[in-house]
């Protein structure tokens, strides 16, 4: 390795060189943190503070940089240096925003900041430059898997951005649920210019456009098709996935691709277990997939029923059949794509014989958006009529149907007589099986065996140390977070797009596939140079194990959210760079501490803070080690300051990449070196969590768990170290919660341990 | 909360149904007709519960308006046409050119709506960037 070169640059810009005494500081960062090169600027962010930094990289041999300036979330561009090792201490949002002025407070301001230069001095001197492994690959084919609207979009897209595509479809044909459609709700609101009088012209159903979709993918040069074809094994990682491809008649190719979309869609929900509403019962309930059947078959003529052929002189639709219930049987969720898909086939009577009742009882209607609301009126004018009921039962009679509801305008229960009834039922996620499916789902059978309940086909094979398929979160959907991470899954690389990560409508799916296939070329771009995606994008870091040290636990290969480590044949843990998403959760789980990232090990958060001066008992001034997540809780205290808060002048904060990464052996240092309390700041963990990672606060919830026996041999009092969840908008509650903890040694007192 | 149609959305009816569960919280189908004080100056509720069809007038600490969302930009002042709906917000379409909505430009999104399109729309940016460079060599 080429000789190391530490350098230190102190900003005095944003009021830093009138609050802290720069000397000091520049003198700390040579004398104490063996700097061999520490200059001074004015404003360090500048064209000429970053080229100062630059040349000293360039012509001086400076391998690793301390910025001492503001927080690692400010100025991420100028500082933006990929070739050494960087850290940076945050003097502006850290110490002079965070403290107030005035002589009485100077001298802890000061020593917070003597501090933050002595902790990232050590920090950096634990470092080296990251650099990529050389083992990624460089396949820029993009794999979809599954060939409906969401798949063929995705592949379009994808291939109009210049990226060859191979879609993967389990039928023998193009199309998936859509081609079944009649008509489709239309995609835009009306038009500028239509006014608002109740006989404008609003937009109706349109052609659904499947087979155009289909004559454009099939007509794509850079597109291949593989019909009646699964996946019957897909390893490797972004940017060198390999996926056999193996088609009905038992022949299989083997493909190289560099990231996946996987547009597996959705399933009808099975309606009989709607047995109230009398599916299964009577030929003229049907679901509003089946409507679409009849529509098409009616040509553009009147609708028949079922049972007798009869034209259908009325209509009702019961929406949110099976759904938005916690019934057993029933989706808990709302499909989303119900309502305008009532209206739609609601118009379909009514176009063809306006006295045809078409009725819709719904509870809530729920068209969102201005493409929506104008659809509704649609409906409106077509004197569909809109009743507010819940449909309790439907009962079969002679000639037509009974549809029993509470009105729940008149507030009373009440009945309906129609030739057909459609069930608007839901959308359920066609995913693969979950790896994480707790065993609860097995049924014992009666020789005390564990039967798998039901037994779901796998979608993707995936070669993987925890299990054949995406994950799910909820409800059977595959995404990692709906609202803040919408195409991001538990396995790097692999997108999932349209109604298998949430229910939604045709327009949504369109484009939810082009985000998706947006995320696939990020995903193959920055696996291609060896770096990070979301959240990390850019880290060439990637960890890295020594393997005399491993006992072969395997709790870094199970524990890893994102399932990026496999096993070799004796158990040691084989990592997959471009699978990682640099969290560090397996560094934190690693019980022999031999797992580490170039610029982020045990060592050097160990040694910040090892490095902090404990002041002699008798000052009585406390010191607060927080471990903050760099995804929340840090930007959240940075707000806070910025804001005019206050944080303790006892604190010194540690960002974390997450707390998933957080080693035991960092509290158990802090408390012998004579820390008084631990702080550790990860994000929500439960249902509405909201960690980067989505397992990692979690997992230190659980670990941190035994943090008190820990505290008990050291004869500490358990109250030392608290875990809080803290959230990006907590910026009151982040600082008190630090304050919180100096009351706490303001009434237990100080450490013993202070040496 | 007065509401006319709860719009949870898809995976929102989670959130909803823990809201619902909540007993301090109550949902009434209503539009309210109007705002006025009573003596004390506290606002005044005033409408039609339409479950049931009773009369309210509901005295609250706060009230608080839920409204709604239009295009920030006007659609007569973008210095080159541009095909907008007649709420204003931008459509693709292919008349406009390499220029595309992206978020709530596009129509009233929540967040999850707004990311999800706007990440589309930054590959269809992409795809216009690549194609001319590829024409251009």
């Amino acid at each position: 390795m080429a000789d190391k070169k530490f350098a230190c640059y102190v900003c005095t810009g944003c009021g830093i060189g009138e609050r802290l005494d720069a000397k000091q500081l520049k003198m700390i960062a040579e004398r104490e943190g063996k700097m061999q090169v520490v200059k001074q600027h004015e404003m360090l962010c500048n064209k000429d503070g970053v080229q100062l930094i630059r040349n000293d990289i360039a012509n001086d041999g400076v391998t690793h940089v301390m910025i001492a300036a503001c927080s690692r979330r400010a100025k991420v561009e100028a500082f933006n240096f990929n070739d050494v090792a960087l850290t940076r201490a945050n003097l502006r949002e850290g110490v002079i925003w965070a403290r107030p002025e005035g002589d009485e407070h100077q001298e802890t301001t000061q020593e917070m900041a003597d501090d933050y230069i002595r902790m990232s001095a050590a920090e950096l001197r634990a470092m080296n430059p990251p650099a990529p492994s050389g083992e990624q690959g460089l396949t820029r084919r993009i794999l979809v898997v599954g060939g409906g609207v969401t798949g063929m979009t995705a592949a379009l897209e994808a291939a109009l951005a210049g990226y060859e595509v191979h879609i993967v479809e389990k039928s023998g044909t193009l199309g998936g649920h859509a081609a079944g459609l009649y008509k489709r709700v239309p995609f835009r609101a009306a038009p500028a210019g239509t006014g608002n009088a109740t006989n404008a012209q609003l937009p109706q159903a349109e052609e659904p456009g499947v087979d155009a979709l289909v004559a454009q993918v099939n007509g794509h040069a850079k597109i291949t098709v593989h019909l009646n074809s699964t996946l019957t094994k897909t390893s490797g990682a972004p940017g060198r996935f390999a996926a056999d491809i193996s088609t009905e008649s038992g022949g299989t190719t083997t493909e190289n691709f560099g990231a996946i979309i996987q547009a597996s869609g959705f399933k009808p929900y099975d309606a009989k277990q709607l047995p109230e509403f009398a599916y299964g019962r009577s030929p003229d309930v049907v679901t509003n997939f089946e409507l679409e059947q009849l529509a098409k078959a009616a040509k553009g003529g009147p609708l028949k029923r079922p049972s007798d052929g009869r034209e259908v002189k009325s209509v009702a639709f019961v929406q949110c059949a099976g759904q938005r219930s916690d019934k057993k049987g029933h989706l808990a969720y709302c499909s989303g794509f119900c309502c305008t898909e009532s209206i739609k086939q609601a118009i379909y009577f009514k176009d063809q014989n306006p006295d045809c009742d078409a009725t819709i009882l719904f509870d809530d209607l729920r068209t969102p958006g201005a493409a929506g609301e104008d659809f509704y009126r649609t409906g409106q004018q077509k004197m569909v009529i809109f009743a507010k009921g819940k449909v309790s039962e439907v009962l079969p009679g002679t000639g037509s149907l009974t549809v029993k509801f509470k009105d729940l305008i008149l507030n009373e229960d009440t009945q309906m007589e129609a030739d057909l009834v459609v069930l608007a039922t839901g959308m359920v996620a066609n995913s693969g099986p979950d790896p994480y499916a707790l065993p609860l789902d097995a049924e014992v059978d009666e020789q005390g065996v564990k039967q798998v309940a039901v037994t779901i086909d796998s979608i993707l094979n995936l070669d993987y140390r925890q299990g054949t398929d995406l994950p799910h979160l909820k409800h059977g959907f595959v995404d990692s977070h709906f609202i803040c991470f919408p195409y991001e899954t538990r396995r790097t690389g692999i997108y999932a797009a349209g109604p298998v990560r949430r229910p939604m409508d045709m327009k949504q799916a369109m484009d939810d596939a082009t985000g998706a296939a947006m995320k696939a070329i990020q995903s193959i771009e920055n696996a291609s140079g060896g770096s990070g995606v979301h959240p990390r994008v850019g880290d060439l870091s990637f960890p890295k194990f020594r393997k005399e040290g491993c006992t072969q636990c395997k709790r870094c290969t199970v524990e890893c959210p994102f399932g990026a480590i496999n096993e070799d044949e004796k158990r040691y843990p084989v990592f997959n760079e471009s699978r990682c998403r640099r969290c560090g959760t397996c560094m934190g789980a690693c019980p022999v501490r031999v797992i580490s990232f170039e610029n982020y090990s045990v060592e050097t958060v160990g040694a910040q803070v090892k490095n902090c001066q404990i002041p002699e008992e008798f000052e009585e001034k406390p010191r607060i080690l927080v471990l903050a997540c760099e995804n929340d809780a840090y930007p959240a205290l940075d707000q806070a300051t910025m804001s005019g808060q206050h944080i303790s002048p006892w604190a010194r904060v540690i960002p974390v990449r997450c707390l998933g990464s957080v080693s035991m052996s960092w509290v158990t240092d802090a408390m012998n070196s004579g820390f008084d309390g631990v702080v550790l700041m990860g994000c929500r963990r439960d249902d509405d969590y909201q960690c980067h990672f989505v397992r990692g606060s979690a997992m230190a919830a659980e670990r941190m768990g035994k943090v008190g026996d820990t505290l008990q041999t050291l004869n500490l009092e358990p109250d030392r170290v608290v875990v809080h969840e803290v959230a990006i908008t907590d910026i009151e509650r982040a600082p008190r919660l630090i304050q919180d903890m100096a009351d706490v040694i303001e009434r237990v007192g100080l450490s013993p341990f202070k040496f | 909360m007065y509401y006319i149609d709860i719009r949870a959305i898809d995976r929102f009816e989670d959130f909803y149904a823990k809201v619902k569960a909540n007993d301090r919280v109550k949902f009434v189908k209503s539009k309210v007709a109007s705002i006025t004080q009573d003596k004390d100056g506290n606002p005044v509720c005033n409408g039609v519960d339409t479950e049931g069809y009773t009369r309210y007038a509901n005295p609250h600490d706060l009230v608080v308006l839920a409204i709604g969302m239009e295009p920030s930009v006007d659609a007569d002042s973008f210095p080159v046409p541009i095909v907008v709906n007649r709420e204003g917000f931008i459509e693709p379409d292919a008349a406009n050119g390499g220029i595309f909505a992206a978020g709530s430009a596009s129509d009233a999104l929540d967040v999850n709506r707004a990311v999800q399109h706007a990440t589309g729309a930054a590959l269809r940016a992409i795809q216009v960037v690549n194609r001319v460079a590829g024409a251009e060599g």
